[in-house]
C-alpha cells in the first residue's frame, strides 16, 4: 500500500511533529525574542540585546568563569574517570561493588549532597580543622575566590561514577588476545597502551570528553546553593547571569545570552568533533 | 374581508405578543443577582456571623443584631429586641440558692451561682428556630440548652420553649476546666440534627436527638477535614471535606449513608489555580452544587456518579472566608463574608458580555469594594476579583498574558521594580485623575510610580515605621541632656557604649529592649535595625555605594564597641521567661508611622541617619495597583482603578499627599461627649439624694474621676487626625524613602550572621555586601 520511503517517512511522522513543535519552533521563535525589546509593545530592536549583552562586564565575567571551569573540571575529570577505570578493571575480588559504589554519588541528588559539602568546607569545618592542625591559616571556603575548589572537587565527585563506567565498558569490550599477541611479539606497557587501548577506546574517550564537557558547562545548581545568586567574581557562571536576569524579568538578555552561549558551545564541539574524526582516521 | 385582514392582524399580533412574553418572561421571573449588605454602604456596619432561610425570609445574626430581607422587598430589616436575648437575667433564688425561668411553656431550674448565655447561632430544627446557650456554674463546668426563639408577626423575638441537653456538649479539658462544643453548620436529617464540632481534627459530626435531648458523637472514617454539611435525601448526608495535607487544599464531596453507616466519595470539586472553593451548598431540586472560587459563582451537577463539568454563572466580590455557611432562597445562593452579603441568581444562564478580572493580590479593600460602584455604573461587565501572588503576576508578564486586567501589588515585592523598568505596566496617563492625585504625592513614593514622566503605577495605600528611643528614660534617669540623645547610628553605638558601660546598673528597671531578649538576639536585632537604614541610605543614593564599604566598617567599628555583657541580659532563654512590654524599655523595635498614631510620651520615634550630619530615612512600602498591559480592556480597568483610588479615605490620602492637611474629627466626638455629661449629671443627683455618707464619698470620688475623663476626652478625644499629628507626621514623611526589594533578604543575611558570629570581620562583611550590590548594578536591569 505504501512504498518503503512513504513507509519510513510515517513512522518518523510523529517524533518530526514532536521535534516540530517542541524544539524547532521554539527555538526559532527564541531568536525573534532575543530581537525584541521585551517591554509589552515587543518592538524589534535588531541585534542591540547581543550588543548589550557582549558590552556587559557579568555577563562575559560568567562566560569566561564557565569556560575556565569547564576546562579545569572536564580534562580533570576525563583522567580521573580514565585512571579509576583502568584500576576499576583491574580490581578482582569486590569489582562488582565498587564499581556499583563509584556511580553513587552520580544518583544521589545535589542537594543532599550539598549538606555534607557545606559542612565539610564550613570556617570551622573538618578541612580547616585539618589545615590549623598542619599549622596553616583557616580558609573561607565558601565565600571568597577559594570557592572554586569545592566547586571543581563536588563536579568531579559528582560525575566521576557515570564516566568511569563509560570508560569500564570501553576497556572490557577490547579482546584479550589483542594484549597476549601484542605481549608475545615484545610490546610493553607503554607500546600496548597507545597501540592498543588508546585507538580502541577513541570513540569512548571522546564521548566522555563531550559529557565531561557538557557537565561542566552546567556547574551552576552548586555554585546557587553554596553562594546563592551572587557568589564571589571567580565562580559567577554564565547561567548566575541568566537566572539573575531572568528575577528582573529581563528574558530578552537570558535568550539572547543563550544563543550567544549556544553558539560558543556548538563552535567547541564543532572543533572536537573534527579532531576526533581526524584522530580516528590516523589511527585508522 | 376586512374582518379576516383584521382578525390575521390580531393573530400575528397576539402570536407576536406571545413570543416576545416568552422570551422576557424568563428574565421577568428571575430575580437577579442582590447585594444584601455590605459594609460601609446604606449606614451597614456589621459582620454576619450565621444565616439561614426562614420561610421566605432570609435570617441573620450577628453578634448582637438580628436581621431580616426577602428578595420581595429587597431591604434589610434590623430586628429590635434581639440583643436582650443574649443573656438571661437571673430570677430570685429560694432558701437553696435555686431559681426557675420560664420558657414558653417550659420550666427550667438553675442555681444563683449559674449565668446562662447565647452560644451559637440559630439553628432550625423541624419548623422552629432554636438558640444553643451555655450555662456556666460557679466551677466552670457547664451544661447546653437549646432555647427555642418565636419570631412574631412584627419580627419581635422571644423565647418559646426550652430543651435541656445536660452536660451532653460538655467538654472536660483535664485541668479542671470546662468548655462546650458548639453546633456548626446544623443540618436536620430523618428527624436528627447534624452539627459540626470540628473536634478530632474535623472528623466528628455531632448527632441530636432533640425530642430525647440526646447528642451522639459521630467519628468518621477519613483523614479529610468536615467543613459542611448538608441532607442528600434518602437518608443520605452530603458532607463538604477539605483535605489540607497538600500544598494547597482540596475540596471532596463526601456522601454518608446514615443507616449504613457508610462513607463515599463523589467527587473534587473542581478548581482554578490558587483559589479553592468556598461558600459550597447543595442545591437538592435541582441537584446542583454552587460555590464560589476565583472571584466567582459555579454550579456544578451532582449525580449518583459523581460531579459533572462546573459553569460559570456569576462574578463573586467577597472572599468567603466566614463562620457562616452559604444558604438558597429560591433561586438565590447566598454568601456572605466579613465584607457583607450577596445573592447570586442560580437560574441566570447568560453572563454579561464582558469581563474585568482583578488579581487582588495585595488584599486592597479600595479594589475589592469599587465593585459595587463599578458594575453600578457598567452592569455590561462581569468583574471577578481574586487573589494573585506575585509570582503569578511575574508569570502572567513572562507568558504575555491578558488574563488579568489589573492587578495590585507590594511594592516592597520581589519583582515591582523589575516589572517597572522592564515596562510590564500599562501606561495610566490618559486618567487625568490619577495622574494627579500621583503628582501630587510625596516625591519618594511619586517617583517610584512614574518613568519617564509617564505614570505606571497607583499606590493605594502606605505604611512605614521607624524604632522608638525611650527619651524620658534616657533623660530623665540615665542622665543624658537632650543634646545627647543620638542623631545618627554613630551616636546611637555611642550611646548604647556609654550605658552598657555602667549607666544601666544605676537604674535597675531599665532595660535595653523587651525583657524576654538575650543578650545575642538584642544584639542582633540592634544590628539589624541599623542594617535596615544602611540599605535603604545605599539604594536612595546612587553616591552612597562608592563609600558603601567604608561607612559600613565605621558603623561595625563603633558597634564593636559596646560591652553587650553590660546591659545584664540573660544569655539563654528562661523557660518562663517574661515577654510583656516594659515601659522602661530604651529601644522599641519599630513603631508605625501614620498620620493618626499615637505615641506613648516615652516613646518617641527616631530616625537615624547613617553618617554624621546626615538625613535619616524612613522606610515605607506601598500597595500599589497596575493596568495590566497586555489587557484588552485597558480603558475598563484604569476606570476600574479611579473608581478605587476614589473610595481611599481622607487619612490615607493624607499619609501620601502633603497638600492634604484638614484635621478628621472624631465623628463620635458629640455623642461621647453627651454621655460624660449625661453621667455627670445622673450622679450628681445620686449625689443630692444620697443618704449616708459612705455612699456619698464613694459618689463624689467617681463623679471627680468622670470629670477627669471628660477632661482628658476634651483634650484629645476630638480628633481622629488631629493638626498637631499632621504637623507631626509631615515632619516624619520628609524621611520617607520607598524599600525596594534589597539583598537584606537574600545572601546577606548569611553574610551579617557570619560577621556577628566573628568567622567575617568588618571589612570583610562590608566587601561581601559590596560586592553584591556591585554585582547587581553592573548586570543592570
Amino acid at each position: 500500500m505504501f512504498s518503503k520511503k512513504k513507509s519510513v517517512l510515517l513512522f518518523l511522522l510523529p517524533g518530526l511533529v514532536m521535534l516540530l513543535v517542541f524544539d524547532f519552533i521554539p527555538f526559532v521563535d527564541g531568536i525573534r525574542y532575543s530581537l525584541t525589546d521585551g517591554s509589552y509593545k515587543n518592538a524589534f530592536v535588531g541585534l542591540a540585546n547581543y550588543r548589550t549583552l557582549l558590552e556587559n562586564s557579568m555577563f562575559r565575567l560568567g562566560l569566561k568563569n564557565t569556560m575556565e571551569l569547564s576546562l579545569i573540571g572536564a580534562p580533570l575529570l576525563w583522567l580521573l574517570s580514565f585512571l579509576l577505570a583502568a584500576a576499576l578493571g583491574a580490581i578482582k575480588p569486590f569489582g562488582g561493588f565498587f564499581r556499583s559504589g563509584v556511580l553513587l554519588p552520580y544518583l544521589a541528588p545535589s542537594s543532599a549532597i550539598l549538606l555534607i559539602w557545606l559542612v565539610v568546607f564550613d570556617y570551622g569545618g573538618p578541612v580547616n580543622r585539618v589545615l590549623s592542625a598542619l599549622g596553616m591559616q583557616r580558609v573561607l571556603w565558601l565565600e571568597s575566590g577559594a570557592l572554586r575548589v569545592p566547586i571543581v572537587l563536588m563536579f568531579l565527585w559528582k560525575n566521576l561514577g557515570f564516566c568511569v563506567i563509560i570508560f569500564l565498558a570501553a576497556l572490557q569490550s577490547i579482546p584479550q588476545p589483542l594484549y597476549e599477541y601484542a605481549q608475545l611479539e615484545g610490546a610493553g606497557f607503554l607500546r600496548r597502551a597507545f597501540g592498543i587501548t588508546l585507538p580502541l577506546i577513541t570513540p569512548s574517550a571522546f564521548l566522555v570528553f563531550v559529557l565531561a564537557w557538557i557537565n561542566a558547562f552546567k556547574i551552576f545548581k552548586e555554585v546557587y546553593f553554596i553562594a546563592g545568586a551572587y557568589p564571589d567574581y571567580s565562580v559567577y557562571t554564565l547561567q548566575n547571569y541568566m537566572n539573575n536576569m531572568f528575577g528582573k524579568l529581563n528574558y530578552q538578555l537570558v535568550t539572547a545570552a543563550a544563543y550567544t552561549f549556544a553558539v560558543l558551545v556548538l563552535a567547541i564541539f564543532g572543533a572536537l568533533f573534527l579532531l576526533q574524526r581526524r584522530a580516528a582516521r590516523s589511527v585508522a | 374581508m376586512n374582518q379576516g385582514k383584521n382578525r390575521s392582524w390580531l393573530c400575528r399580533a397576539a402570536a407576536l405578543a406571545a413570543t416576545l412574553m416568552l422570551l422576557i418572561m424568563p428574565q421577568a421571573l428571575a430575580v437577579g443577582n442582590k447585594t444584601i449588605a455590605v459594609q460601609g454602604q446604606n449606614g451597614f456596619d456589621d459582620y454576619i456571623s450565621s444565616m439561614l432561610v426562614w420561610g421566605d425570609r432570609l435570617l441573620m445574626t450577628s453578634w448582637d443584631k438580628l436581621y431580616f430581607w426577602s428578595p420581595e422587598t429587597d431591604e434589610l430589616v434590623t430586628v429590635e429586641g434581639y440583643d436582650e436575648l443574649q443573656s438571661i437575667p437571673n430570677g430570685v433564688p429560694d432558701e437553696n440558692g435555686v431559681y426557675t425561668l420560664t420558657f414558653g411553656e417550659d420550666e427550667l431550674e438553675f442555681d444563683q451561682s449559674e449565668s446562662l448565655s447565647r452560644y451559637s447561632t440559630m439553628i432550625p430544627i423541624d419548623g422552629k428556630l432554636y438558640s444553643l446557650y451555655g450555662v456556666y456554674g460557679e466551677e466552670g463546668n457547664t451544661r447546653a440548652l437549646l432555647l427555642e426563639i418565636d419570631i412574631a408577626d412584627d419580627g419581635t423575638p422571644s423565647f418559646a420553649g426550652a430543651i435541656d441537653l445536660g452536660d451532653a456538649l460538655t467538654v472536660d479539658y483535664g485541668d479542671g476546666s470546662y468548655g462546650m462544643m458548639d453546633l456548626q453548620n446544623p443540618c436536620y436529617a430523618d428527624g436528627l440534627l447534624y452539627a459540626l464540632s470540628y473536634g478530632d481534627n474535623g472528623r466528628e459530626v455531632l448527632v441530636l436527638d432533640v425530642q430525647a435531648g440526646t447528642v451522639d458523637t459521630l467519628t468518621l472514617e477519613t483523614d479529610l477535614e468536615i467543613n459542611g454539611l448538608a441532607a442528600y435525601g434518602e437518608g443520605r448526608l452530603l458532607m463538604i471535606a477539605v483535605d489540607y495535607s497538600g500544598d494547597y487544599p482540596v475540596t471532596s464531596l463526601l456522601v454518608y449513608d446514615i443507616a449504613g453507616e457508610t462513607l463515599s466519595e463523589l467527587g473534587v470539586v473542581p478548581t482554578k489555580g490558587y483559589s479553592y472553593p468556598g461558600g459550597v451548598v447543595f442545591d437538592e431540586a435541582r441537584s446542583l452544587l454552587y460555590y464560589s472560587a476565583s472571584g466567582s459563582v459555579w454550579r456544578c451537577p451532582v449525580t449518583e456518579a459523581g460531579l459533572g463539568e462546573p459553569e460559570e454563572f456569576g462574578d463573586m466580590p467577597l472572599e468567603v472566608y466566614t463562620d457562616a455557611a452559604a444558604v438558597l432562597l429560591g433561586d438565590l445562593y447566598i454568601v456572605s463574608s466579613y465584607e457583607g452579603v450577596v445573592g447570586r441568581d442560580v437560574t441566570l444562564d447568560k453572563l454579561p458580555e464582558q469581563r474585568l478580572r482583578i488579581g487582588n493580590g495585595s488584599g486592597n479593600e479600595q479594589i475589592r469594594t469599587a465593585y459595587y460602584a463599578f458594575t453600578d455604573a457598567h452592569p455590561e461587565y462581569l468583574v471577578s476579583i481574586s487573589s494573585v501572588d506575585s509570582g503569578a503576576v511575574l508569570q502572567d508578564m513572562m507568558n504575555r498574558s491578558e488574563e488579568i486586567d489589573l492587578y495590585t501589588f507590594s511594592s516592597d515585592d520581589l519583582g515591582f521594580q523589575a516589572l517597572m523598568e522592564r515596562g510590564f505596566m500599562a501606561e495610566l496617563g490618559g486618567s487625568q485623575t490619577l495622574r494627579e492625585s500621583v503628582e501630587a504625592m510625596y516625591p519618594a513614593l511619586r517617583d517610584n510610580m512614574m518613568k519617564d514622566g509617564e505614570l505606571y503605577a497607583v499606590p493605594m495605600g502606605i505604611w512605614s515605621s521607624c524604632m522608638t528611643l525611650n527619651t524620658q528614660l534616657l533623660t530623665q534617669k540615665l542622665g543624658f541632656t537632650q543634646e545627647e540623645l543620638p542623631q545618627n547610628w554613630l551616636e546611637m553605638f555611642a550611646l548604647l557604649a556609654d550605658l552598657a558601660d555602667g549607666r544601666m546598673q544605676d537604674v535597675p528597671e531599665a532595660s535595653l529592649l523587651d525583657p524576654g531578649y538575650i543578650r545575642d538576639d538584642a544584639r542582633q536585632q540592634v544590628f539589624g535595625l541599623m542594617l535596615n537604614d544602611y540599605f535603604l541610605w545605599l539604594e536612595a543614593d546612587e553616591a552612597n555605594l562608592a563609600r558603601g564599604s567604608e561607612v559600613l566598617i565605621g558603623l561595625c567599628e563603633a558597634f564593636e564597641q559596646i560591652d553587650w555583657d553590660g546591659f545584664g541580659m540573660p544569655e539563654e532563654y528562661d523557660s518562663d521567661g517574661s515577654w510583656e512590654y516594659n515601659p522602661e524599655n530604651i529601644i522599641m523595635s519599630t513603631t508605625s508611622i501614620d498620620v493618626g498614631s499615637w505615641y506613648e510620651e516615652s516613646q518617641t520615634p527616631t530616625p537615624l541617619a547613617i553618617e554624621e550630619g546626615g538625613k535619616p530615612l524612613i522606610a515605607m512600602s506601598a500597595t500599589v495597583a497596575f493596568v495590566n498591559p497586555f489587557s484588552k480592556q485597558r480603558e475598563a480597568a484604569i476606570e476600574y482603578l479611579e473608581t478605587a483610588y476614589g473610595l481611599l479615605n481622607q487619612r490615607t490620602l493624607m499619609q501620601m499627599d502633603p497638600s492634604i492637611n484638614e484635621p478628621i474629627e472624631n465623628e463620635y466626638y458629640e455623642e461621647s461627649l453627651s454621655y460624660y455629661d449625661q453621667s455627670i449629671a445622673e450622679m450628681e443627683t445620686a449625689l443630692e439624694t444620697a443618704e449616708d455618707e459612705e455612699t456619698r464619698e464613694q459618689l463624689m470620688q467617681n463623679l471627680e474621676d468622670m470629670k477627669g475623663y471628660r477632661e482628658d476626652f476634651l483634650e484629645n478625644g476630638r480628633w481622629d487626625v488631629s493638626p498637631e499629628a499632621i504637623e507631626r507626621y509631615r515632619a516624619q514623611a520628609a524621611m520617607l524613602t520607598l524599600q525596594k526589594e534589597s539583598i537584606w533578604g537574600s545572601d546577606a543575611y548569611t553574610q551579617v550572621q557570619q560577621y556577628l558570629d566573628g568567622a567575617l570581620s568588618a571589612q570583610q562583611l562590608a566587601s561581601e555586601l559590596e560586592k553584591t550590590l556591585q554585582m547587581r548594578r553592573l548586570e543592570g536591569n
